[in-house]
């Protein structure tokens, strides 16, 4: 089965818990065979949204199709196809490993025993011991290894890199870009883990506050950000920046700020607007530094942050 | 099926031990009940009697809620809900393994029973549909207590909250009943139980499949509510029925 151009749209997709509306209106296209990144703070709204997009929670209003189908209608077909992995995820604890793996293999059509094996070992897994007597990273890597072992379309990973340690979080970062380089799988992870999404995702979006406040491919967000040095002389006026630049600074004859639309000879003529004489330097920044200027820029509405 | 009875299995291996232990009872329970050749004087077998059906009964809640709760039908962070497990399929596993242990397997132990006291089971035909019933309808409403709850402690005091509350507002409303005669007592008295067996099993098992198909909260509160004031209602208003028309 081949699905559409995006293996997830959302509709102004919504989830209230009472009165706290942990999502709003979110509207969201996930690029079949992506690496997709959701960031945000906690209480975003990402695990809220993953698990609407899961059939796990029900949406107070507004649509989510998922590998085709309305996600409040995903079936033992699309299930299939579909693996999720949470950091909060109760796997049957007095299984074993091995038991684990016999358990789900009747479920899925597409079980590949060889990649079972292969992951098996690369994960250095326990085969006989029961999950309940295995760390959370291991339990983590089985959990994975589960959902990886049938090779979905769709994986959804919600936090899976929490509070694991460095040699953990690396074999499962391995294991995820070696099942999204096959091209055979579309993965979306939320995470707050900057570094690990950084190395894995290919498609960004932040969600902050239940509302999306960008969406766009790695390379873009990386592209459009710089953090800018201008050395000056004399005084300059702030009260009249373009709204673009974020986190402006100013002293001892250096201005630091952040483009946020960044364009090497529209920032430039943007820059020699204001200090003629000015040096002015740009510097790539990476997704963590940009994740913070946005946080800290927090108060700044969507239209001034997104392009 | 194949799918089904792989769910069961795991189930099945998962309570092994439980399930062994439970159906030991069982025997032990029988072989007191039906079969007391034992040399043990009366208050000591009465005393074995009453150990035995505690057992039974305390055991026999642990483990239908267990089975219940395993797969729990609402919990977003159960392991089953990501899995390609309909809430449809899961449910008749469920409710199909929880009949067969608790309303299935004593029926057979007292057909046996039945069998070895020379009864001929047509004639006692009421009966045994009485028990089933009453299997059914107790099994069917901690079904529901269990997948409304995340615990067997809560699942037991809101099956005893219910039972109680309803037990209570019935008693309450029944002193202002008129007064029957006893023959017309004891007719009423059967046909309130049975149509309060029927009432809760059916309204268990709407609870049950909302639960696990709709998983609306506020559908499930109004069932629990319309199931102890129906409970305690027809509790009552079977007295005015056969006051007036008995």
């Amino acid at each position: 089965m081949t699905f559409p151009m995006n293996i997830i749209e959302t509709d102004r997709l919504t989830r209230r818990f009472r009165a706290t509306e942990a999502v709003h209106a979110l509207t969201l296209a996930v690029p079949t065979g992506s690496v997709f990144a959701l960031l945000g703070p906690n209480g975003a709204g990402k695990t809220t949204t993953l698990k609407m997009l899961a059939n796990l929670l029900l949406p107070t209003a507004g649509s989510a199709r998922v590998l085709g189908v309305d996600s409040r209608k995903l079936g033992e077909r699309e299930l299939a196809q579909l693996g999720y992995v949470s950091e909060d995820q109760r796997l049957p604890d007095w299984m074993t490993v091995t038991q684990l793996l016999g358990y789900c293999r009747p479920f899925y059509p597409t079980w590949d025993a060889d990649l079972e094996a292969k992951l098996l070992v690369r994960f250095e897994l326990p085969a006989d011991r029961k999950l309940s007597q295995l760390s959370r990273g291991m339990r983590m890597k089985a959990a994975l290894l589960s959902s990886l072992a049938y090779r979905p379309k769709l994986l959804v990973l919600d936090e899976p890199f929490s509070g694991l340690d460095p040699v953990v979080r690396d074999d499962l970062t391995a294991g995820l870009l070696e099942a999204a380089q096959l091209g055979e799988t579309t993965v979306l992870v939320s995470s707050h883990d900057i570094e690990e999404v950084e190395r894995l995702a290919d498609h960004v979006a932040l969600l902050d506050g239940g509302r999306l406040r960008f969406s766009e491919t790695t390379e873009a967000l990386l592209g459009r950000f710089r953090r800018i040095e201008v050395d000056y002389e004399g005084t300059v006026d702030s009260s009249s920046l373009p709204e673009s630049w974020l986190g402006w600074s100013s002293g001892g004859g250096r201005a630091v700020f952040v483009e946020t639309a960044f364009q090497s000879e529209h920032t430039e003529r943007a820059c020699r607007e204001r200090f003629p004489l000015a040096r002015v330097r740009a510097h790539p920044m990476t997704l963590r530094e940009i994740f913070i200027t946005l946080a800290r820029a927090g108060r700044h509405s969507t239209e001034e942050i997104a392009r | 099926m194949k799918l089904t009875l792989h769910i069961i299995k795991k189930d099945m291996y998962q309570f092994r031990w439980s399930l062994v232990l439970w159906l030991a009872c069982f025997v032990y329970f029988f072989l007191f009940q039906e079969r007391a050749t034992f040399h043990v004087d009366t208050q000591l077998r009465d005393i074995l009697r009453l150990v035995a059906v505690l057992t039974i009964a305390v055991f026999s809640w642990a483990l239908l809620v267990s089975i219940i709760q395993q797969d729990h039908p609402t919990d977003t962070r159960a392991f089953w809900k990501t899995r390609p497990v309909s809430a449809l399929r899961l449910v008749m596993v469920k409710l199909g393994l929880v009949l067969a242990l608790f309303v299935g397997i004593p029926l057979l132990i007292a057909l046996t029973g039945g069998w070895l006291q020379h009864l001929v089971v047509f004639n006692t035909l009421r009966e045994f549909s009485l028990m089933v019933l009453a299997m059914s309808s107790v099994t069917l409403t901690l079904a529901a207590a269990a997948s409304c709850t995340s615990n067997i402690v809560y699942a037991l005091v809101l099956w005893l909250g219910v039972v109680f509350g309803s037990g209570t507002v019935a008693e309450l409303l029944s002193r202002s009943l008129p007064k029957l005669t006893a023959h017309l007592a004891m007719q009423m008295n059967m046909n309130r139980i049975i149509t309060l067996l029927v009432f809760s099993a059916v309204l268990s098992l709407a609870i049950i499949l909302n639960q696990y198909l709709r998983r609306r909260l506020t559908t499930t509160i109004l069932l629990l509510i319309l199931a102890s004031a129906g409970c305690s209602l027809a509790g009552v208003l079977w007295s005015y029925y056969y006051f007036y028309h008995g």
